[in-house]
């Protein structure tokens, strides 16, 4: 091909003319179309990928803190209620009372329960009336009219109203503190309450809410916008209005305390991200590796033809940013799509304790990240191949430096190069190795350098692997040719750098896939506990209705009590409180379990302390047990006091250290008794119903139903049957950690086929020679099928095993940092699984292209 | 089908091993037909290396093909020891590419991850279906050719010279009746030029092959038996003035 004919010349000694190399490209787009559109859709694809993630991260806590802001609106502090006790309006007028104070305005959040004719939905009714709005809040502006505040009506989301079938003046039914009415309904879309459309929020008029609950004139929240410099005593003026029943706190209070509460799910999600983004990076790099050959080609002739480096140099990079500007804009727009379609936020494991919402969150980072990603995986995959064209373009001092590490210009690399990647390789396995023993809880820093040590090890590992099929297969008096030549074309260098960045993605992808689930997997095993452990403490349960009951936040009064202890099937009747309680930046979760609870304390819960001596301490009052995290964070030990910040702050000691009970922020274990005196509340979160003897759960729990009636508000459920809810709303929270693994290893397997068929496709001629010489189509696909199945194995099973020591990582990191339950235990499963599927996947989609390569013709 | 392959290929007393009998083989370009190959006979006995003269485009490779079992002539046959290899099925024609065929390229086709004495091995791991045999068995092939010093030497280490020496050992390995030897000079200097033909030669003497020698080296022609011209096709003519004087 001479370039000269096209009248692609240059401009002046070694300059190149951009139109002149767009020219070039357009001249061999046309001759390798298929190639280059493989590499575009190999960039689209990494670029979607870390795309998606991102996005999927930045939505987390985005929701929530969007949110708070749209509510709060200019508010910097507010009067915080403890637990889901209410204080009096009246106490607006004293906070409007207070020097430096411009507006505020009161709000009643209760969790509850709607139903509709097509299903019902946990829901948080947010109280308010028009003087939020001159907070200015951006969410609220439906209550500026003094009319609709004075409306005996719900304001619901559309989505949530499509989701239970309610129309507009529809009536639904609203199940919240114990009671269950009927109440009419508007229904608002994003034109008219913004972001809330996206929430499990409820707009209530305050007066009507108040009604609704029962709690008078109670409110939850107070905001409060302070003069300019007039913070400091508006704050403290607050607090001696709170005097020690409420808390003042900044405005934005409750994204800071999601984020602790989100953490587990944040940071897994982090991890899964920068895997994720490794993996479609590297999938960008394999894909841009199939049109290696040509580049190479290319640098050679335009050298041949008297072509200066810097003009090739050139000529590649119009290459990359041809493929990376169509690849960028192709991935950014897939990423949009996957990350409306695949990465469906669930957090509502949380929405018992928070205004959380499916909010989906683009800040201009994701896109920068995914884009800068794409164009670096295009300049790596482009000039990679061809870096003795990048060198000699270097300034002459540089070139030495440089040739010495990347054997540049043909001179072999320094053994001093080749031995400091496996080097580097162990360096960071050593560290991750001390991480888990000594740091666990900097299991993100440690699952990078596992990753990093997988890479830089892995040419060793393969290495490895080779040497170790070869001595098998040459052992015995037989050996057989189809590995035998398999191995000849592993060893070949021609090859290496695909075949490294091939099982480079399978090993990456595993890695992660086995090191997040195993441990989600433990965190599963262990919450399974917990939650078997709280409930078996009664046969069955009564609880109010929705998300709420979950965790115990719905409460309502016990006055069904003496009713339900005078069935034949009920032995007993225990009155379990919960509730939530802000402690510094966690909302943690307050237990109250009946003095007679069969099983004070969920097994295998207790860290440190004795079962049986804590359980009888719990029983006798003033004593309770506090998850590891809380402990740590207040500095206490077994046998200490703490106060306990309730509305009525009681003084309590520690009974033991236990595990967060399945709550991510902490929890503390009591009596119900000292429970009702702490929040000077009798209401209840469930009733603890005994079975008499002879009678079975489901009998006893039909017979407590029917005595309850059709229309209330409490669910009946046995022991069994709300283990099963709980934990599908405890298990929602790691439902996305799935979603991401799953796309990650289809991402990789796709990235791994793509690559593997180019490089196969790329095995023709030495096939077509092997033929030449009688080797036969049938032992040649054998060939190429076991050459594919050993690199693929050899990455995923890297992958695995350095996925194994990432899970024992990631459970002690969780362990420690949340202090979930987490039951320890290598899940070989996951890993075996994961590894079984990306091997047998891969190979399954690359046996058609092995066997149209293996019947080339002899030549 | 080894077997079979090899039991009709022995050489029998008296009869050419490797004959070209009328062979066609035209190719359509457009509204033009090319005859690549246009009535050519002519044979090559056992301990005989024919060499087959021409210019690029002559017709040399394609003829090759045909007598390699690749590619099928339009009319015609080609028999190795009596029997007709084209119209092998393409099982059978792989076999006997591989039991009673040696082939050597012009450029190399050797396995760049491969050591030497693995590459010269390749043919006779299929058939012994142990590497470690077939290794014991072409050592000595490789010794003989003078790369006993370069046994474990991969491939891509190899300078031209000892590469198309080893692709003479693989082709030689399964001790074969007839070879071809597409161009093997084409990329050696005069003197490596020479030392491979008079192995050739050699090894076609002693071991009592037909060997059908392609090229356009007019030094090849000193070591050929005979030689053939082939133009536009057609086979011109036998023995050392057959080739025209540049």
């Amino acid at each position: 091909m001479s370039l000269t004919a096209w009248g692609l010349g240059t401009t002046k000694p070694g300059r190149l003319r951009l139109s002149s190399a767009l020219a070039l490209y357009g001249v061999r787009l046309r001759k390798r179309w298929v190639q280059e559109l493989l590499a575009v859709l190999g960039i689209a694809a990494g670029v979607a990928l870390l795309y998606a993630t991102q996005v999927a991260s930045t939505s987390l806590s985005g929701p929530v803190q969007s949110i708070n802001q749209g509510l709060v609106g200019n508010s910097q502090l507010q009067l915080l209620s403890r637990g889901s006790a209410a204080f009096p309006e009246q106490t607006y007028e004293l906070v409007m009372a207070l020097p430096g104070v411009r507006r505020a305005a009161p709000a009643l959040q209760v969790p509850g329960n709607l139903v509709g004719r097509h299903g019902e939905r946990g829901v948080t009714f947010f109280g308010a009336d028009p003087r939020i709005v001159k907070l200015r809040g951006t969410l609220l502006q439906g209550f500026s009219s003094s009319d609709a505040a004075q409306q005996e009506t719900l304001v619901l989301p559309s989505p949530m109203a499509r989701a239970i079938g309610a129309k507009v003046g529809d009536d639904v039914g609203v199940e919240l503190a114990g009671r269950s009415v009927t109440v009419p309904v508007v229904v608002a879309g994003r034109d008219q309450i913004g972001s809330l459309v996206d929430t499990s929020i409820a707009l209530v008029p305050l007066a009507y809410l108040q009604r609704l609950a029962g709690i008078g004139q109670g409110v939850t929240r107070i905001l409060v916008e302070a003069r300019p410099g007039e913070v400091s005593n508006v704050r403290r003026g607050l607090q001696r209005i709170a005097a020690g029943h409420a808390d003042v706190r900044p405005a934005d209070y409750e994204s800071r305390l999601f984020d602790e509460s989100a953490k587990p799910t944040s940071q897994a999600s982090t991890i899964f991200s920068v895997l994720s983004a490794l993996v479609g990076w590297l999938f960008a790099v394999c894909a841009l590796l199939v049109t290696a050959t040509e580049r190479r080609k290319l640098a050679v002739q335009q050298h041949d033809q008297g072509y200066p480096p810097s003009a090739t140099l050139m000529t590649l990079l119009v290459d990359a940013a041809v493929i990376a500007i169509v690849g960028v804009a192709a991935g950014l727009a897939a990423g949009e799509l996957l990350s409306r379609r695949g990465f469906e936020s669930d957090i509502s494991f949380l929405s018992g304790a928070f205004p959380i919402g499916d909010l989906r969150i683009v800040t201009w980072q994701s896109i920068a990240i995914a884009g800068v990603g794409g164009l670096l995986a295009t300049v790596v995959g482009v000039l990679a191949p061809v870096r003795g064209v990048v060198v000699a373009s270097l300034p002459r001092q540089l070139r030495p430096a440089l040739s010495r590490t990347t054997g540049a210009e043909g001179a072999p690399p320094r053994p001093a190069g080749r031995g400091a990647l496996p080097a580097l390789g162990a360096a960071c396995l050593a560290a991750a190795v001390a991480i888990t023993i000594a740091a666990p809880g900097t299991a993100v820093v440690g699952l990078v350098l596992l990753a990093i040590a997988l890479v830089t090890l892995l040419p060793a590992i393969l290495a490895g692997a080779v040497t170790v099929l070869e001595w098998i297969n040459r052992r015995g008096k037989r050996s057989l040719v189809a590995v035998e030549l398999a191995l000849q074309q592993l060893r070949a260098r021609q090859w290496r750098t695909r075949a490294l960045a091939i099982a480079a993605t399978g090993a990456i992808a595993v890695f992660g896939a086995t090191a997040l689930e195993g441990a989600r997997a433990n965190l599963q095993t262990g919450l399974e506990d917990v939650v078997r452990g709280l409930d078996a403490a009664a046969a069955v349960w009564a609880t109010p209705a929705g998300a709420g009951s979950v965790y115990g936040t719905a409460t309502f009064p016990p006055s069904a009590t003496q009713a339900l202890a005078r069935l034949p099937a009920i032995r007993s009747v225990g009155l379990y409180r919960a509730g939530l309680i802000d402690i510094d930046n966690r909302r943690a979760w307050v237990v109250g379990t009946p003095r007679d609870a069969e099983q004070a304390i969920p097994r295998h819960q207790i860290l440190e302390g004795d079962m049986e001596r804590a359980t009888s301490r719990i029983r006798a009052g003033g004593w309770a047990t506090v998850s590891r995290a809380l402990a740590d964070d207040l500095g206490l030990h077994i046998g200490q006091r703490f106060t306990l910040p309730a509305r009525t702050p009681t003084v309590l000691r520690v009974a033991a250290i236990t595990t967060n009970l399945g709550w991510s922020a902490g929890a503390i274990l009591m009596n119900a008794t000292d429970f009702a005196r702490s929040w000077a509340d009798d209401a209840v979160a469930a009733y603890h119903l005994r079975v008499a003897p002879g009678t079975s759960a489901a009998e006893a729990r039909q017979q407590v139903a029917d005595a309850l009636g059709p229309r209330s508000p409490l669910r009946v459920e046995t022991a069994a049957q709300r283990g099963d809810r709980q934990l599908t709303s405890a298990l929602k929270g790691l439902s996305r950690l799935r979603q991401i693994a799953g796309l990650t290893l289809l991402a990789a397997i796709l990235a791994m086929t793509a690559a593997m068929t180019g490089l196969l496709w790329q095995h023709r001629p030495i096939v077509a020679g092997l033929k030449l010489h009688g080797l036969r189509a049938g032992l040649m696909w054998r060939s190429l099928v076991i050459e594919t199945g050993v690199l693929f194995s050899t990455g995923a099973l890297a992958g695995g095993m350095f996925g194994l020591l990432g899970q024992v990582l990631c459970t002690r990191g969780v362990q420690v940092v949340t202090g979930f339950p987490v039951v320890e235990g290598l899940r070989l499963d996951v890993a075996s699984a994961t590894v079984g599927l990306v091997v047998g996947a891969s190979l399954l989609a690359v046996i058609v292209p092995g066997y149209m390569v293996a019947r080339v013709r002899p030549s | 089908m080894a077997e079979a392959v090899l039991s009709e290929t022995t050489p029998r007393s008296g009869s050419p091993l490797l004959e070209f009998r009328d062979v066609h083989k035209h190719y359509r370009s457009g509204s033009e037909v090319v005859r690549a190959v246009d009535g050519v006979s002519f044979t090559v006995g056992a301990g005989e290396l024919v060499a087959l003269y021409g210019p690029s485009g002559s017709g040399k490779s394609t003829l090759l093909r045909i007598a390699a079992g690749i590619d099928a002539p339009d009319s015609g046959g080609v028999f190795v020891n009596g029997r007709d290899i084209t119209v092998l099925s393409d099982r059978d024609a792989a076999q006997y590419r591989m039991y009673v065929l040696g082939w050597i390229n012009q450029a190399s086709d050797l396995l760049d991850g491969a050591s030497a004495l693995d590459n010269a091995a390749v043919k006779q791991l299929v058939a012994v279906r142990s590497l470690r045999r077939a290794r014991r068995n072409v050592a000595p092939l490789l010794e003989e050719l003078g790369l006993g010093q370069r046994l474990k030497h991969r491939a891509d280490t190899l300078s031209m010279g000892e590469r198309q020496r080893v692709m003479i050992a693989r082709a030689l390995s399964v001790d074969p009746r007839v070879v071809l030897a597409d161009e093997p000079t084409g990329s050696l200097d005069t003197r490596r030029s020479h030392e491979v033909l008079a192995l050739l030669r050699d090894a076609t003497h002693t071991r009592q092959m037909a060997t059908l020698l392609v090229t356009h080296d007019e030094h090849a022609i000193a070591y050929a038996d005979r030689v053939y011209t082939l133009q536009d096709g057609v086979l011109h003519g036998s023995g050392p003035d057959a080739v025209p004087t540049p």
